[in-house]
């Protein structure tokens, strides 16, 4: 890791403890899942389906600006809270006990052009099993972006700055191919037909979320004889405003200057106990109110989704503070801050590792630690 | 209804990644997907059951009398399903249905139907199923139930009162005893109007069983009768062994209870590959329950074997089906979670 950690190292038998404290906090809120949750994400889902039907309908009439600027906004928020707290979480596994068809984990197809088994794979499963694994999650920069010294430095890094606003405004379509690699391409690992088959099913998906957003609205918009343009841009702006807000909200969860990279050498035998530590330094909260954990998705709340994925993101708020209480028994680091300041510490990352930078101590501290 | 396709694949794009219905539903949660039903009456049925008029949406595709569906309800934020055999006479598209729950003591659904579901509640309906139906041509009925299992028979009786039955019925029906008979009145009364012949018996009364002389003696007939048997294990035992030694005509039997699981299986490990999960299963445990072990939530019905909820891929391995009695081996086949336990090493797509 590039500096020294904030947490203390733990003894095998710590680390146990640790671990079983986890798990019976999990087990503890998991057997109280009921009606009060089903309730929650039934609200949720009635949120942005009637955010979206206003903010689509005020789009139509929005030569009138004020019009715009609410339709526009409405949209965006149907679009966030679809992506965060609803398809996110959903497709974490998080509500499939309601054995609710909308509720499903496995079935559940999120509103963005990426599809819904990708990410199942490349978030669920890489990136949730092997957080902040070098080498392994591919969530680390994306492959975009430097953002950790152990990071092999380019000169292409120098541009950084400029791609990764670039990437924050496309973010979707970062998360749509993620899972292709088209490197493997370039370097000639795979064959142009191979790519355009596993493409396929990714490109299914953008034809028809295209055809919704930017030709059957705004068709609509010619029918009814009121102006198109506004409805295009409306959006394409509410896409944009997801978009940047979606890259926020996940680069503060592992990007922030505290949180700690590993090798994958950490892989082999790995206790329980250090899955969880793993999950906890390699991951950091946000502060804010409740509004502002309903709109990031709960993911503002990095450290408890990381340790406990497929518990309701609901529930978070309220384990955070049990979880604190437990890494301050062990002298473990909970990583939280408000948002300027943890956004603040990811643009810094971006900016500093654009340039060459080294490693400053090896993280073969946590290695022995198992 | 060119419009009406044209309506929907518009909806659809304009909906997707979802299905017009997600919206529709807000105005009307009969409007969602799949078939719903609204409950229009709930009626007490003797002193331990209420009866259910339901109300299905448009894409209710009918039912025949005796036929089950699956009734899906959510209790405490969590969908729970049941099979419900139909009491109501053969129903087209537009009509309602009818069906009967008792309560049992610890049945959590049963509980709910009786005491929680109220009048316009919208509950979840899974299209008709089963064999349990009446033949094409009116020819000789012996219909034997007992207990709960007179519901899909009372389905039968309207039926057959409302077709004008043109042959010999004997019906003849078990409860503990006259007052938690279900329907009782309304049979007597089909009964008397149609010239069927009805034997009720109350076992707590002192009434005798189900025996071959009595049988012999009610309706002399019966061995060229087409059999229906509906009720607890021992009764359906009795006249299913009868009939295989002296009856002729078909035997139509409905369960209502879950097999017994004997330990005649193996047993085995059972991988869960989309979880990525491997247990031990012993031969006494099913494989839905093996899963909910393992913290997976497979979905599932009625938990008996019956309504197909449960169906998931057998990727490799062998599994016994318990209410099959078959072993099966098949890559890629389709099997009952719930009636199912490994045989060796198994592995699912769950």
């Amino acid at each position: 890791m590039s500096r020294t950690s904030k947490s203390r190292t733990l003894s095998p038998q710590e680390l146990q403890a640790f671990g079983e404290e986890l798990d019976a906090l999990q087990a503890s809120v998991r057997a109280d899942l009921g009606a009060k949750e089903a309730a929650y994400i039934k609200r949720i889902w009635r949120l942005v389906r009637y955010s979206s039907a206003a903010g689509r309908g005020l789009l139509f009439l929005g030569w009138f600006w004020p019009a715009w600027v609410l339709g526009t906004l409405l949209l965006a928020l149907a679009k966030i809270v679809e992506n965060m707290e609803l398809g996110h979480n959903v497709m974490h596994g998080q509500y499939d006990w309601m054995n609710d068809p909308r509720f499903n984990g496995q079935d559940y197809e999120w509103d963005v052009v990426g599809t819904s088994d990708n990410w199942r794979y490349t978030h669920n499963y890489k990136h949730h099993t092997y957080t902040n694994v070098k080498g392994v999650d591919d969530d680390i920069g994306y492959g975009v972006l430097r953002l950790f010294p152990e990071q092999k430095w380019h000169p292409v890094n120098l541009f950084q700055p400029f791609f990764a606003v670039i990437f924050a405004l496309l973010f979707q379509w970062g998360v749509a191919i993620q899972r292709l690699r088209i490197g493997r391409y370039f370097i000639g690992r795979i064959t142009g037909k191979q790519l355009y088959e596993e493409f396929k099913p990714t490109g299914n998906k953008i034809k028809h979320q295209l055809l919704k957003d930017y030709v059957i609205f705004p068709a609509i918009a010619l029918i009814l004889f009121v102006p198109v343009m506004p409805v295009l841009l409306g959006n394409l702006v509410a896409n944009g405003l997801r978009n940047l807000w979606t890259y926020m909200i996940i680069f503060c969860g592992h990007f922030t200057a505290d949180v700690e990279l590993f090798e994958k050498s950490v892989l082999e035998d790995e206790s329980r106990g250090h899955w969880y530590l793993r999950q906890l330094r390699g991951s950091s909260n946000l502060t804010g109110g409740r509004w502002f954990h309903l709109l990031s998705g709960n993911l503002s709340h990095q450290i408890e989704h990381h340790l406990f994925p497929d518990i309701p993101a609901c529930r978070y708020a309220e384990m955070g503070e049990e979880v604190r209480a437990i890494c301050k028994r062990y002298d473990q680091h909970y990583n939280t801050g408000p948002l300027w300041k943890q956004f603040g510490q990811v643009i810094w990352r971006i900016l500093r590792h654009a340039f060459p930078s080294e490693v400053s101590k090896t993280s073969a501290e946590l290695v022995t630690e198992k | 209804m060119a419009t009406m396709n044209l309506l929907n694949r518009v909806g659809a794009k304009l909906a997707t990644p979802l299905l017009p219905n997600a919206y529709a539903e807000l105005i009307n949660p009969l409007w969602g997907e799949g078939v719903r039903a609204k409950v229009v009456a709930i009626e007490p049925e003797g002193p331990q059951a209420v009866s259910l008029t339901l109300k299905p949406n448009h894409r209710w595709q009918g039912a025949r009398a005796g036929q089950h569906v699956r009734l899906g309800v959510d209790i405490k934020g969590v969908r729970h399903q049941r099979c419900y055999s139909l009491t109501s006479a053969d129903s087209t598209l537009s009509q309602r249905i009818t069906l009967t729950v008792q309560r049992h003591p610890h049945g959590l659904v049963s509980q709910y139907i009786n005491h929680g579901l109220r009048v316009g509640d919208v509950v979840h309906v899974a299209p008709a199923q089963g064999e349990f139906v009446l033949p094409a041509n009116d020819e000789p009925l012996l219909l034997i139930t007992g207990g709960s299992g007179i519901t899909p028979v009372m389905g039968f009786l309207r039926q057959l009162a409302e077709q004008g039955w043109q042959a010999p019925i004997l019906h003849w029906h078990f409860a503990p005893n006259a007052e938690v008979s279900l329907f009782k009145t309304e049979r007597q009364a089909l009964a008397k109007a149609q010239g069927w012949q009805l034997h009720e018996a109350y076992p707590e009364q002192g009434d005798e069983g189900f025996s071959a002389a009595k049988l012999d003696e009610l309706f002399p007939q019966w061995r060229n009768a087409h059999v229906y048997v509906c009720g607890p294990a021992g009764l359906a035992n009795a006249v299913v062994a009868l009939h295989e030694e002296e009856g002729r005509g078909p035997l139509v039997q409905e369960f209502f209870q879950p097999p017994a699981i004997a330990a005649t299986g193996e047993g085995g490990e059972v991988t869960f590959t989309r979880a990525n999960k491997t247990v031990q299963a012993p031969a006494t445990t099913n494989l839905l329950e093996a899963a909910e072990a393992a913290g997976l939530t497979p979905e599932h019905g009625c938990r008996m074997g019956i309504c197909y909820g449960c169906l998931t891929t057998l990727e490799s391995g062998q599994v016994r089906d318990h209410a099959a009695d078959e072993i099966i081996d098949t890559e890629g086949a389709l099997v009952r979670i719930c009636v199912c336990t490994a045989e060796g090493n198994a592995a699912l797509a769950l």
